[in-house]
């Protein structure tokens, strides 16, 4: 599964970078430590040239020191590296702690690319179709209206203008950007939406901006999607009627 | 008493159905089911339509039926099932429930959609509700207990304490049928209650504690519940116990086939037959289109947001969609004069529904109330409920439900005409009791008496909604050429409460082992006096014959066995008739016979 090798991918990354700081920290806090014990022996047995004992300890710490450098370093490198191994592991092979690390919606099958933008061109199609199944509005926009009067093309629109009407307050539930009514004034403070709000006329200089709303804007207040079934053609957006007699 | 994590009220309705749910201790919630709402679209909607959609090879796309919990679905419940079904009407069982207090078809046999083509594809009335029932269990597993790595049983509805709400008009058979249904979809933890006492207890809970101070002991409280196909009263009254005010169902009506639907086939007829005056004639398309648009003029007139008249437009068919409209008005005259007048009129407390003379061969599909004026059929329920005194009693509170009632012109009627019967009998005023939501009130109501059994709320007393009686032939010498008299000896009295039961040993029945027993099972909403065990000599006109009993005894043939009867009323809200054989104890369930009758 892409998600599963994905993921073991990156929780390698993080261990291994984790694993490597804590190995850089431990290695120079090591060496610092001795470095210092090292100062402080041989400054401690050159004040006290009497005391044996001393001069030897300050040796044997400074050839540690030395050695630190030289042996110890790789060892700890080596034993970090082996834990990041083994901890990546343990935690690759516990696929319950995937399924808690994931949302819900990227476990299991995802379907394939393709269904998913057949998905996507049904979901684009179902509100046309929705407005041609309840409000005749595909009907309505290919027929050629010059040879109506207006009066007769009013009453279709009656029915058309409720029917999508419903749809738009089914599936979109409108609602206005700006509550206050057209005609108003109104301040824009710095750092107000620019995509919420478009500026027309003469814009200059900094906010705030005070200006006259105009068209009051539209957006959704709830948009909740139906599930489509990927089967159907999605160029489809009305069936053909007839009619067995 | 059996625990869930939680309480759901099921609302089976004729023509809508609605689910609500709480925690104990939470607050009601009403259930957004996934519905099939058009081919391959699947939507979330608080009503779900009653309708079941068998539809054959040609009639849908392919996978059109497919549900995110059923890839191989091959029936449709719901929207899209409702509206598919309008154009290819054969395929569609609508009104399932009705048929299942139907008396003249077998209501286990397959015979749905009535009429329709397929043998192969017809369902039985009990099965159609439980393939109702079904999905209304799917897609709450679906919402409700679908996890990540499958489902949580412990929140699956089949686990869950479930109210199942019935009309109270429903008799015995029908529950039990019921029952019977929700068993089949999978639901054993099923208890009924009638829909206008949910309509009741929702009332109560939108009240609050407030409800004892807007009735007072000695109200009595009329359920009046107009849904889309059906018509169901009750009557409630209030009194008072240990100080505290108690809520008792004494009377139930009839089951009336009439409701919202026929209003708006009315309608539409009305206006139908006005075009074809002016030469304009409608095809069936039309019709349906004209129905809707109807509805839609109804609810906008009577709502009274509109004055004058409602233009209804029916567009042209094909692509050419201004060329073939039709414009017409329904004017705001007609609505008065087709469903106040029609189905609400003006009418004395005395009058009874008109029955139709009976013809010779009636068709057996739904039999509709004849009479549609539910005005007439409320005063002959009200005018047979009379006190010890011989007085009759007359609601002192109104509660309305069913989405017909939304319309305040149609509420402002009944209460005209209930009023009017109040003042010629002298009687008390009348108050109308305010409901929030007339589509939901059922759903939630059977949520709230959940809970309220749960946490000793307030209960509505009421126990059978009938009684019931077992023919006894007369002893009498026969006399050729003429049926021997049939006595009606009570067995289960009007009230009889849920979780008891009822000896009558004061006779003795012999059955033969080996050869099926029969009885005629009769029930009255009219006698509530009766007592278990009285019999009643003459009861033309005020009992009538339900269906018959049966059952069939093993062991050596031909032995005589004498037993005893004894009635049940269960916990769940059915009745059982049992055999019970005095020497040894043995005993034998009376079954219902559903299968047609001569009735």
């Amino acid at each position: 599964m892409d998600v599963e090798k994905a993921f073991s991918r990156r929780t390698f990354g993080v261990i291994l970078l984790f694993m490597g700081v804590l190995c850089l920290l431990f290695m120079v806090l090591g060496y610092w430590s001795i470095l210092h014990i090292s100062v402080r022996l041989t400054a401690l047995s050159s004040a006290h040239p009497d005391i044996a004992d001393f001069k030897a300890v300050a040796t044997w710490v400074d050839d540690a020191r030395s050695g630190f450098i030289r042996y110890g370093s790789p060892l700890v490198a080596a034993g970090a590296a082996l834990w990041s191994v083994l901890l990546w592991l343990a935690i690759r092979r516990n696929p319950s702690k995937l399924q808690r690390a994931l949302p819900p919606s990227q476990v299991g099958d995802p379907g394939n690319r393709l269904d998913r933008e057949q998905q996507d061109k049904r979901l684009f199609i179902h509100l046309l179709s929705m407005f041609q199944r309840e409000g005749r509005l595909l009907d309505f926009l290919s027929e050629n209206l010059d040879g109506y009067e207006d009066s007769q093309i009013g009453a279709a629109v009656r029915s058309i203008h409720e029917n999508c009407n419903k749809i738009t307050r089914k599936y979109l539930s409108l609602q206005p950007v700006l509550d206050q009514e057209e005609g108003q004034t109104l301040t824009l403070q710095k750092g107000f939406d620019t995509a919420a709000v478009k500026l027309v006329g003469n814009v200059a200089g900094e906010p705030p901006f005070t200006g006259v709303i105009r068209h009051k804007g539209w957006k959704t207040a709830k948009l909740e999607l139906p599930i489509l079934s990927v089967n159907q053609d999605a160029s489809l957006i009305a069936p053909a009627e007839v009619e067995i007699s | 008493m059996f625990f869930s994590e939680f309480i759901i009220g099921i609302d089976l309705g004729t023509t809508n159905s609605v689910v609500s749910y709480a925690r104990e201790g939470g607050s009601i919630q009403v259930f957004a089911m996934p519905q099939l709402t058009g081919p391959g679209t699947i939507e979330k909607q608080d009503i779900l339509p009653s309708a079941l959609l068998i539809p054959g090879e040609n009639d849908t796309p392919f996978q059109a039926l497919v549900l995110p919990w059923d890839a191989h679905a091959t029936q449709a419940v719901g929207e899209f099932a409702r509206n598919r079904g309008a154009e290819i009407p054969h395929r569609l069982i609508a009104s399932a429930k009705s048929w299942l207090c139907h008396e003249m078809v077998d209501r286990n046999k397959p015979i749905l959609p009535w009429e329709g083509p397929d043998s192969h594809l017809k369902l039985s009335p009990v099965a159609a509700s439980a393939a109702i029932l079904r999905h209304i269990r799917d897609a709450w597993d679906y919402e409700m207990a679908r996890t990540p790595s499958g489902f949580d049983d412990h929140l699956r509805m089949e686990n869950q304490e479930i109210l199942l709400t019935v009309p109270a008009s429903f008799d015995a058979i029908a529950r039990e049928l019921t029952v019977r249904a929700a068993q089949m979809a999978g639901l054993n933890h099923v208890t009924l209650l009638e829909e206008p006492q949910a309509a009741c207890y929702a009332w109560i809970e939108a009240s609050g504690d407030n409800w004892r101070r807007k009735v007072e002991k000695g109200d009595l409280i009329l359920v009046c519940d107009i849904g889309g196909g059906t018509t169901d009263f009750s009557l409630i009254a209030v009194s008072e116990q240990n100080g505290e005010l108690a809520l008792e169902r004494i009377a139930v009506g009839n089951h009336l086939l009439v409701g919202g639907d026929n209003m708006d086939l009315s309608l539409a007829y009305t206006v139908s037959q006005k075009m074809a005056e002016k030469g304009t004639r409608l095809d069936t398309w039309q019709m349906r289109g004209l129905c809707h648009t109807c509805r839609r003029g109804k609810e906008t007139l009577l709502s009274g947001s509109l004055s004058g008249d409602y233009p209804i437009t029916l567009l042209g068919r094909g692509s050419s969609l201004i060329g073939g409209t039709l414009k017409t008005r329904l004017s705001a005259e007609d609505v008065y004069r087709v469903l106040l007048d029609g189905f609400l009129p003006n009418c004395g407390l005395s009058e009874a529904p008109v029955k139709q003379r009976a013809m010779g061969i009636r068709e057996i599909g739904l039999s509709y109330e004849s009479d549609p004026a539910i005005t007439r059929h409320l005063a002959w329920f009200l005018s047979n409920q009379i006190d010890e005194s011989g007085k009759k009693k007359l609601p002192t509170a109104v509660l309305f439900n069913g989405g017909v009632m939304k319309a305040p012109l149609l509420r402002n009627r009944v209460v005209e005409v209930l009023t009017a019967w109040a003042e010629t009998a002298s009687g008390p005023t009348l108050r109308v009791l305010p409901s929030l939501d007339f589509d939901r009130s059922v759903a939630r109501g059977a949520v709230y008496y959940g809970l309220a059994r749960r946490g000793g709320g307030i209960r509505i007393r009421g126990g059978l909604n009938k009684s019931y009686y077992i023919g006894v032939a007369a002893s009498m010498p026969a006399v050729p050429g003429m049926p021997a008299p049939v006595k009606a000896l009570c067995v289960a009295p009007f009230g009889m409460e849920e979780g008891t039961s009822q000896a009558i040993d004061n006779r003795e029945f012999v059955l033969v082992v080996g050869e099926p027993a029969q009885f005629d099972f009769l029930g009255s909403t009219l006698r509530h006096e009766d007592r278990p065990g009285e019999v009643v000599e003459t009861w033309e006109g005020e009992i009538e014959l339900a269906t018959t009993l049966e059952t069939q005894l093993n062991g050596d043939s031909g032995t005589l066995i004498p037993v005893t009867l004894e009635s049940r009323a269960t916990e769940i809200g059915t009745l059982e008739l049992w055999c019970i054989s005095p020497s040894d104890g043995r005993q034998w369930r009376l079954e219902f016979n559903v299968r047609e009758h001569a009735g």
